[in-house]
């Protein structure tokens, strides 16, 4: 079965979609799979926890969707199964992390019964722009920590990362964005406070990360 | 430039309790987030977030006054709660106010009418309004981590729907 090509229909790489489900596999055996690097690899977990390693064999068309016959590539499985695990549960880390941003945007007013504000649709978009950068940090990284991420009752988004003495707030609202940084944690006074655009948040998240 | 909280009513001591209502859509694994003590600078110095005075047990009764005056116990408070979903925290004053010592910020003594027989035992934290967006922030992340390490009651999970 590993050795059978697959053939799928994938999205030109986009930095704004990176990580989404660009790719749709046409093979009996296999459902329908997420890739983790829409231009050349895809990872298939099977059921038993193994994960397999397809390179883009070839380019059949090209334009904003692009047809791609997939090889698997047994020379490099053994680190497959060491390396790319992690990178496959970071996405998929990351993909719930998108999904719970995009909910965010169900909530009506006074959805905590207390009065909250909904969470505006330029905060979702915002938002997700973040997720864009951390989730290119966690790649750079190879690691999948993430942040629990939560929506308040002004209607901002809240993320939170603690990992090791250091904890790592940011906040979304509108455009605008909020970091605050502690260390240890049992501080009360953070770091700072800087007003940033999403672009600069990248800086943030190696600080709690390293 | 000072908020003279004096004459917003009478302030609680460091011996006194509190305990806050947790919201389960601000809780996170039945412990409270940042989001169940959201500070805003342009919240009415009257009405910031609210809180019950706690009765003390009867040996405290010299450090927790108020409480011993007019407070309220845990069963009582839950029972005042928007719904029997909401958790319970205690936060004592004096661990809460540590960190913005000196500062003008405080729990202060307020009757709420909507508590009936208790109004007596209910308290508001204010001050915080002449603070700078960095401190309120710190001082919501305080409230949250204190809160956490004294939860009474865990708030409901919340049902996905």
């Amino acid at each position: 079965m590993q050795d059978d090509p697959l053939f799928g229909f994938l999205l030109a790489g986009n930095a704004q979609s990176r990580g989404a489900v660009g790719l749709k596999v046409e093979e009996p055996s296999f459902p329908p799979q997420e890739c983790a690097n829409t231009l050349t690899n895809l990872f298939v977990s099977s059921q038993h926890g193994t994960v397999v390693h397809y390179e883009a064999a070839d380019e059949l068309f090209s334009g904003l969707v692009r047809a791609v016959v997939y090889q698997p590539n047994t020379l490099v499985s053994a680190f497959v199964d060491e390396m790319t695990c992690g990178t496959y549960r970071t996405f998929t880390a990351v993909s719930s992390l998108r999904r719970k941003i995009v909910d965010f945007a169900q909530l009506t007013p006074n959805w905590d019964g207390e009065g909250a504000e909904p969470v505006e649709r330029e905060t979702i978009i915002t938002g997700l722009q973040l997720i864009e950068h951390i989730a290119i940090v966690l790649e750079r990284k190879n690691t999948n920590s993430v942040p629990s991420v939560r929506a308040f009752p002004d209607g901002s988004i809240f993320f939170k990362w603690i990992r090791g003495q250091k904890e790592l707030a940011i906040t979304v609202q509108g455009r605008n964005v909020e970091v605050q940084r502690w260390e240890p944690l049992d501080a009360f006074q953070s770091q700072g406070l800087w007003q940033i655009s999403v672009d600069a948040t990248s800086e943030h998240v190696e600080w709690v990360l390293t | 430039m000072g908020t003279d909280l004096t004459a917003l009513g009478e302030l609680l001591g460091d011996g006194e309790n509190v305990l806050r209502g947790l919201n389960p859509a601000h809780c996170d694994g039945g412990v409270p987030t940042e989001g169940c003590f959201i500070l805003k600078r342009n919240d009415a110095l009257n009405n910031g977030p609210s809180f019950g005075i706690l009765e003390p047990a009867p040996e405290e009764a010299e450090t927790a006054p108020i409480g011993a005056r007019q407070g309220i116990c845990v069963n009582t408070f839950a029972g005042l709660l928007p719904s029997t979903d909401y958790g319970i925290a205690r936060l004592n004053v004096g661990v809460a106010l540590e960190p913005i010592r000196g500062r003008e910020s405080g729990f202060i003594q307020n009757d709420e009418a909507r508590w009936g027989p208790f109004s007596r035992a209910h308290a508001m934290f204010t001050g915080y309004q002449s603070f700078g967006n960095q401190e309120r922030k710190d001082l919501q992340r305080h409230l949250a981590r204190i809160a956490a390490k004294a939860v009474l009651k865990a708030p409901a999970p919340l049902s996905k729907s």
